[in-house]
């Protein structure tokens, strides 16, 4: 069954360079200062561990000393046929954004899994853990370093990254606010805003990589620079499991011919979690 | 050039002005060595060189200083760190391994990026050493199991986790962790390769080398 899903036109993806990323996690660390998310005593049991934006680790099979590694960082993929929207019990998550975001109302969650069990990405995550006590016990100093823009998740809900979606709706003000009209009656009746500028909406991950290995944008607009760097790097662009017709929003690109293809063989890959 | 008269006049006439070089004479005769350039050169180690040379002998003083190539003492250069001979006992070399993620200075790892460690780092509180799987299979160890790291210093108890790109022969452990303090999120996490590694002295410098040591991995 395919849906369309309507993205109005933007679709905002992500384009990650591997050879200029270094694996320092710069960006899995913004990303969880940005989205409240919990870090536990022991984050050795990765099945527990709460990570959006994930580092993996492949190896290209060889003996030393031509081993090869690459490390993968990989946030949702926001697919464009996700596999965990279908599933959904609860209309939790959604794809009907303008954008293409694929959504996740944690309050509406009811924890049943589904889509965790779904997504070929293992890019959701079960809240196993209640985050205040974790804060008030243990780390009251990081309690006031929390994003008010972002609200922590409950025990029992599945949480995902966002794109940062909130930054997409304080972009959408700031659009809204600086735009000018002659009636001040006329913004009352604006549509709602749709497009805004490639450098008012940077998602966190993106704005704290040192190599600048991580692009945002939006992948319709010939002026974002996702879109350049997809037709610049065309030989060197992949997508994760693009075989099974999910349609990810996030592309890599990689020089090496031996990543672009383990990409696409996931149960042979020699494959490891990072963090 | 006198005024500013004169200088605008000339960038007016010719747009750009120049002075001639300034001449410094021959420089040839500056500095008196063989090659006519900076050449460092200790006069006084070499006359402690000599001195030694002439009680014990070539060979006998270039094993006691530690250097391979005896010209080259009182030159400003480089020796190749050479660890202690494989021994029955400790037939493996014990590097730490600096890594991305894990901070290994006086302070300790931050919790967000203890969170990102790898699962082969690692794994509750248990540190895992890294080796190839060549090497842990004439060991007898195998991926996850757990394993006695002992240099002659002491022993501590660690994971094995097999990679591809180790070196065979050596066993790399990560440095960072193993601490007493830093509270809830890295107490009594890992072990210190530190406090097993065997401290050697650099001959040429007197520092204190922990770079490489001789080691064993048992499975327990």
């Amino acid at each position: 069954m395919s849906v369309i899903h309507p993205t109005n036109g933007i679709m905002y993806g992500m384009v990650i360079d591997l050879d200029k990323c270094t694996g320092c996690g710069a960006c899995s660390v913004a990303c969880m200062t940005e989205n409240n998310i919990y870090v536990l005593k022991d984050e050795s049991d990765k099945t527990r561990s709460i990570t959006w934006m994930r580092l993996y680790q492949v190896e290209n099979g060889k003996a030393f000393p031509e081993t090869e590694s690459v490390i993968i960082p990989r946030p949702c993929m926001q697919c464009g046929q996700p596999a965990c929207v279908p599933v959904c019990p609860a209309t939790a998550t959604t794809k009907d954004e303008i954008g293409g975001i694929v959504s996740q109302i944690t309050v509406r969650c009811i924890g049943c899994r589904y889509c965790v069990a779904a997504c070929p990405y293992h890019a959701r995550t079960f809240n196993w853990f209640d985050p205040w006590p974790l804060y008030k016990n243990h780390v009251e100093q990081m309690a006031g370093a929390l994003n008010p823009d972002v609200p922590p998740r409950m025990r029992g809900v599945v949480e995902k990254c966002s794109f940062c979606h909130h930054r997409l709706m304080a972009a959408k003000a700031r659009v809204y606010t600086e735009t000018e009209v002659k009636n001040p009656r006329e913004k009352y009746h604006m549509s709602e805003i749709q497009a805004v500028p490639e450098e008012y909406y940077q998602t966190a991950c993106a704005e704290a990589c040192p190599a600048e290995a991580i692009t945002f944008g939006d992948l319709n607009n010939p002026g974002h620079r996702v879109h350049q760097l997809l037709k610049e790097r065309k030989a060197d662009a992949f997508r994760l499991l693009e075989k099974l017709g999910t349609e990810p929003r996030v592309y890599y690109l990689s020089s090496r011919r031996w990543v672009r293809k383990q990409a696409d063989n996931y149960l042979n890959s020699p494959e490891k979690t990072v963090g | 050039m006198t005024g500013e008269k004169e200088f605008l006049q000339a960038l007016v006439a010719g747009n750009f002005w120049y002075d001639p070089a300034f001449s410094y004479g021959d420089m040839g005769g500056a500095f008196g060595t063989p090659s006519g350039k900076f050449e460092f050169f200790s006069q006084a180690l070499d006359k402690a060189m000599a001195d030694i040379i002439g009680k014990v002998g070539n060979e006998t003083a270039g094993r006691g200083l530690g250097v391979a190539d005896l010209s080259l003492l009182p030159l400003p250069h480089q020796e190749t760190f050479i660890p202690a001979e494989s021994s029955r006992q400790f037939p493996l070399l014990m590097m730490p391994l600096e890594r991305f993620r894990l901070n290994n200075s006086n302070l300790g790892n931050a919790p967000y990026l203890t969170k990102l460690l790898e699962d082969t780092i690692l794994k509750g509180d248990n540190l895992m050493v890294e080796i190839n799987p060549r090497t842990a299979s004439a060991l007898g160890l195998h991926e996850g199991g757990r394993a006695k790291l002992a240099t002659s210093r002491g022993a501590v108890t660690v994971l094995v986790h097999l990679f591809e790109g180790a070196r065979p022969g050596v066993v790399f452990v990560p440095v960072g962790l193993g601490h007493t303090g830093f509270g809830y999120y890295l107490k009594g996490k890992g072990v210190n390769p530190a406090e097993i590694a065997e401290i050697t002295t650099d001959p040429l410098s007197g520092q204190e080398l922990w770079w490489g040591s001789r080691a064993n991995l048992s499975r327990i």
